[in-house]
């Protein structure tokens, strides 16, 4: 007992003059700026497609430092704000998005809560039925999906988009092992006392599960703002068009210019480049906090 | 924990009348929260898959009748050579970015962690992950151009002659893997980043003063501790990456000839091109059972290397 402490008071020491010693680090600076550097590298598709944006339509050079150089416009920006549908696509993709993750967050939820807090027959089997989901490909079904989307008459309209996108496996596997850790006294506790269901539900339970439900929250807006495969089938009005459909007919249109694609991407990025700078701190912390340690 | 949950039993065996009152209602409450998440299931998962399986015995043209065609559909499949060069790419593409894609995120990661500003850092990283795969193929496509690419004007710069990344046959595949590593990279480092937060910094603290190298440390505790996070993180790299097609699909079509065919470009093919939707939903019945197999293997070797905190 007594030796474990004396060797604890000797570690402190020697631990804290080495910390200050890598402050005084001589090599900091270096570090940092070749840090940045890397990181700059890494990042310059980006910058790049930003930059061939802003020059005149039809610039093309074989210099690669003249694609960051002057002259620059804005001319494109606003040919393709007011001469095609960006903006309709835009508003598409970001309205699809909202609803898509509005309603998983709530949908997963209460199946998550019943499976983790309620005592039936046939819960194992339905949990393992949810796995199940979680392993058919959305891709693998996408012919017989588009089959059951026209009898529904879905395709071609936002539910069509978004309904088929709700049910996600994956959110409710994460939110019941965060509901998991509610402990079973308070739920009893609270039912016994009369609490219903749902107020249990919204009151106690789910604001305890903030972390895992934003994080759930972000993956599925990403999600719906990248799916490619799916609109594309089921879209057939261009002003249905989310971006990722409409981005490829600038490309297929301008098929020796560099310029109009990239500007047009540079819309369609810009937003969600902004969106995501100010929410990083809470879209990392609520990845980190999905309660994958499992 | 054992105990805990053993104490938690105490009111249900105490309170026998009131919990056989809530056993009633929770099977009714249960099924009111369960039966959107079930229904989206079903419609939107479950009838697809039975219908896939049905319709991957059947012939049909998306129009006229289905007739019953036994395994043909699947002989079909397995004596097809864009199938195998389908199944080679898409394997290629997992080989390529999976291992690769992982192991340079966990190294970013760890030089990350320490490092003072790394919010600054992540935010670079992280940026490519919120951009759309059809914004990336489409930047990448004009990056990769042979001849007008910016990538190729570097390289002259510096007296390389670079290839044709995206025309080469034997590069293209390569070329779509190196962008989706360098897309998803930081969606991996920033789990990765969650997970290495978790280790507790004792038993760092216990390795220096033991004398244990970084390499060590890296080896018995870094590595073992971080298990569960790269188990989940290589599971959902293994899914996704066989259902890669968005990059191929919009960078070169599937080519230069069927270079950069991909398995779900292929059911695509099958289907929505030459309208043969019994051949489509074999291929697709083929690749739900392969994906099936590794998430099921993976869970079963999930027990064996990885090592949960307890």
């Amino acid at each position: 007992m007594s030796d474990s402490q004396f060797g604890n008071e000797t570690a402190v020491p020697i631990r804290k003059s080495k910390v200050l010693q890598r402050n005084r680090d001589p090599k900091l600076g270096l570090k940092v700026t070749l840090g940045f550097i890397v990181a700059l590298i890494f990042i310059s598709p980006i910058i790049w497609m930003l930059f061939v944006s802003i020059k005149p339509n039809g610039f093309s050079t074989t210099e690669p430092l003249e694609w960051f150089l002057p002259p620059y416009t804005f001319y494109n920006y606003v040919d393709i704000m007011f001469g095609s549908l960006i903006f309709r696509w835009l508003f598409n993709s970001l309205i699809v998005a909202v609803i898509t993750t509005a309603l998983t967050l709530l949908i997963t939820s209460l199946a998550a809560f019943a499976i983790s807090q309620m005592k039936f027959r046939f819960k194992n089997f339905i949990f393992i039925f949810f796995l199940l989901g979680l392993m058919i490909p959305g891709e693998a079904t996408i012919i017989p999906l588009y089959e059951v989307a026209k009898s529904l008459g879905l395709i071609d309209t936002y539910a069509g988009l978004i309904l088929p996108m709700i049910a996600s496996p994956l959110g409710v596997i994460i939110l019941k092992s965060f509901f998991d850790n509610v402990p079973k006294e308070v739920v009893e506790s609270a039912i016994i006392d009369g609490c219903s269901y749902f107020k249990l539900f919204y009151k106690i339970v789910l604001p305890l599960a903030k972390p895992a439900l934003s994080a759930i929250g972000i993956f599925t807006f990403i999600g719906s703002w990248n799916n490619f495969l799916w609109p594309y089938l089921s879209i057939m009005s261009e002003t249905l068009y989310t971006l990722p459909v409409g981005l490829p007919v600038f490309n297929a249109t301008y098929s020796q210019a560099y310029v109009q694609p990239m500007t047009a991407n540079a819309i369609a990025s810009i937003p969600v480049i902004i969106a995501f700078l100010i929410f990083e701190k809470q879209i990392v912390k609520g990845i980190s906090f999905t309660g994958i340690k499992g | 924990m054992r105990e805990w949950e053993w104490t938690s039993l105490l009111p249900i065996l105490y309170f026998n009348k009131e919990v056989s009152n809530v056993r009633k209602n929770n099977a009714l409450w249960g099924l009111i929260f369960l039966t959107p998440q079930l229904l989206g299931l079903i419609i939107f998962a479950i009838i697809p898959l039975i219908s896939a399986l049905v319709l991957s015995f059947m012939e049909w043209d998306g129009f006229g009748e289905r007739s019953f065609v036994g395994l043909e559909n699947f002989i079909y499949q397995f004596s097809s050579s864009d199938f195998w060069k389908a199944t080679y790419n898409t394997i290629l593409y997992t080989v390529l970015t999976v291992p690769i894609g992982l192991m340079i995120s966990l190294l970013l990661a760890i030089a990350l962690n320490k490092i003072k500003g790394k919010e600054i850092y992540r935010l670079f990283y992280f940026m490519p992950v919120v951009t759309s795969s059809v914004s990336i193929g489409v930047i990448w496509m004009w990056i990769l151009n042979g001849d007008l690419g910016i990538l190729n004007q570097a390289l002259a710069m510096i007296g390389i002659v670079g290839p044709d990344w995206l025309t080469n046959t034997n590069l293209v595949m390569i070329s779509i893997a190196m962008l989706s590593i360098w897309w998803q990279l930081g969606y991996n480092m920033v789990i990765f980043l969650a997970g290495l937060q978790g280790i507790s910094k004792t038993y760092y603290e216990a390795a220096e003063i033991d004398g244990a190298s970084k390499f060590q440390q890296f080896r018995n505790i870094t590595l073992p501790m971080l298990s569960p996070t790269t188990f989940f993180v290589a599971i959902m790299a293994i899914i996704g990456s066989f259902q890669v097609f968005d990059q191929a699909f919009v960078m070169t079509n599937g080519g230069p000839g069927k270079a950069s065919y991909t398995m779900v470009y292929h059911i695509y093919d099958n289907a929505f091109v030459d309208f043969r939707f019994g051949e489509s939903s074999a291929a697709a019945m083929i690749l739900f059972v392969v994906i099936l197999i590794f998430t099921l293997v993976q869970f079963k070797l999930q027990k064996r290397w990885v090592h949960y905190e307890e």
